[in-house]
């Protein structure tokens, strides 16, 4: 029983890992606040609404010290919110909004609003620490800080200045610092009457008591209608910010840059067979674009998660999956040559992207092209990852006299003379069987369904 | 309640203390003087915003707190059981 690297902080309790399954222990401390959020009705209400993940008390008396132990649904993949795309982001904020509202109507607040206490389980935002909760204090809000850094200052961010700027959440786990939002957010954003009171008023506030003297803080009390009022606030100031994914080359790719009509609903026919054939409960699709080929996985039962290194990509199959509702279709952000590294305390708080649940099948549609050609990845170091990841591969060859392939070479050097159909069977070879090969029709491209050779 | 300073400093400092005691996050003195000093204006917007429900619910029109995901009809469930579904932390 390991338990978890991410799980330290808080003395309300722990999570531990046994046989596959993370378990979340309650310590004595909290079991006053624990039987609150029982009794109150609130756990019930927040589990009814999706807003909270459900769990069971189970018995296990060889873990020593613990008031009870839950076994929550499991969630089956793990993501960040440096992973997320914009309205990720957003629904999230208001999740947790939603959350402390409910809390305060069952007497009960919030004690942190980090956004890695939110997971994506069947496609909506969940708290998964069922320990956040504490009785509600006529009291400033301990968690309104951390909302503004972990939500408020990188929506603003991505929606104001630009998308990618999501990803400085990974430099800071402790959220964006309201200074450094407040300096990189544009003069016009002052304009906004819910950002000029929570981001620059608020980070103003935060530097000010920063070079005041030390000296005792007067204990007020609260009242309970400011403290509403700031939720409404801040779910105001969410719901102000919005950003259009621009229909960038990529989220377009399909509709403009293909070549051939037929190759599309050919290349999905195929997919569809390889699906069939392997009955993958996971899927991963690499470069997914805004999730075509993720969607033939989801649908066809498997766990999918897509991802795509493009913000707008990813925010079109995000809010395509919550149009639809469909339940098993994740789109994360993922710079495949740059991947999430395993971050904070001893590297152990947040799991890289290969330390996560592994998958079935891997498919990597339409990319051996980019990181072999674009990023002078050697294809030898490809099917090396490939084989890293999970023991089925779909991938496609797409040969350097593709219209698309020339156009990576239009104006550098060609220095590929390895990235031959030759090559890349005799390369990926090595670390899998080539269980199955189709030419996709009006086009040269070749997909290859794959089996690895050794774990 | 008249209270002579040095009282009132223990008070202060004690409140403090325990206010520090019971948070396992620092609430920061910036965010937490902020929305004391910012108290008066989110009660006042509370106020508003509450007529402004209650004149909603007479239409009967009620604002929705949840994102929109929650809403939207749901498509390829249940989900398949995974083999070893993940991890939560």
């Amino acid at each position: 029983m390991n338990v978890s690297g991410a799980s330290f902080r808080d003395p309300s309790g722990y999570v531990v890992e046994h046989e596959g399954q993370f378990l979340r222990v309650v310590r004595p401390a909290y079991a006053e606040n624990y039987q609150s959020l029982m009794e109150s009705g609130l756990c019930r209400a927040l589990t009814d609404q999706g807003l909270l993940i459900p769990h069971q008390e189970i018995q296990r008396p060889d873990i020593q010290g613990a008031f009870k132990v839950l076994r929550p649904r499991q969630v089956p993949f793990i993501s960040y919110p440096y992973e997320w795309s914009f309205s990720q982001l957003r629904d999230a904020a208001l999740a947790t909004l939603a959350i402390q509202k409910t809390a305060m109507s069952h007497g009960m607040a919030l004690k942190d609003a980090t956004a890695f206490n939110i997971q994506f389980l069947d496609g909506r935002p969940v708290l998964i620490d069922t320990l956040s909760f504490e009785k509600l204090r006529l009291r400033p809000w301990a968690a309104y800080g951390q909302f503004c850094r972990h939500f408020l200052a990188p929506l603003a961010l991505m929606s104001l200045r630009d998308p990618r700027l999501g990803r400085l959440s990974r430099l800071d786990l402790d959220g964006v610092p309201l200074a450094l939002a407040a300096k990189l957010l544009p003069w016009r954003a002052r304009a906004n009457p819910w950002l000029l009171l929570h981001l620059f008023l608020h980070a103003a506030s935060e530097q000010r008591a920063a070079r005041a003297p030390v000296k005792p803080v007067r204990v007020k009390d609260y009242p309970l209608r400011s403290f509403l009022g700031l939720i409404d606030s801040l779910e105001s100031a969410v719901r102000n910010l919005r950003w259009q994914a621009p229909k960038s080359d990529w989220a377009a790719y399909y509709e403009s840059t293909v070549t051939g009509g037929k190759y599309v609903e050919h290349k999905k026919e195929i997919i569809a067979g390889f699906l069939n054939t392997v009955h993958p409960s996971r899927v991963w699709d690499l470069g997914a674009n805004t999730g075509l080929f993720s969607r033939i996985a989801a649908d066809a039962g498997a766990s999918t998660v897509s991802f795509d290194a493009d913000p707008a990509c990813v925010e079109i199959n995000y809010l395509e999956a919550r149009r639809a509702g469909e339940t098993r279709l994740l789109p994360l952000l993922m710079d495949l040559t740059n991947p999430s590294p395993a971050l904070g305390w001893a590297h152990a708080e947040r799991m890289s992207w290969m330390q996560r649940p592994a998958p079935d099948l891997v498919l990597a549609l339409g990319l051996a092209h980019h990181l072999a050609i674009a990023n002078n990845v050697p294809l030898g170091r490809i099917a090396g990852l490939c084989a890293r990841m999970g023991p089925w591969l779909a991938i496609e060859f797409v040969p350097k006299d593709d219209p698309n392939a020339r156009k990576l070479l239009r104006v550098r050097e060609d220095i590929f003379d390895g990235y031959t159909r030759e090559k890349f069977e005799e390369e990926f070879s090595r670390r899998f069987a080539i269980q199955d090969s189709r030419r996709v029709r009006d086009s040269e491209r070749q997909l290859y369904l794959m089996r690895r050779l050794h774990p | 309640m008249k209270t002579n300073s040095h009282e009132l400093l223990t008070h202060v400092l004690f409140a403090w203390r325990t206010l520090r005691a019971l948070a396992y996050i620092d609430p920061g003195t910036g965010s937490y003087c902020f929305q004391m000093l910012i108290a008066g204006l989110t009660g006042l917007l509370f106020f508003f915003s509450s007529i402004k429900r209650r004149v909603l619910s007479l239409f009967g029109k009620a604002e929705s707190s949840r994102p929109p995901a929650t809403t939207a009809p749901v498509k390829n469930s249940p989900a398949r059981k995974t083999r070893d579904e993940g991890v939560n932390r």
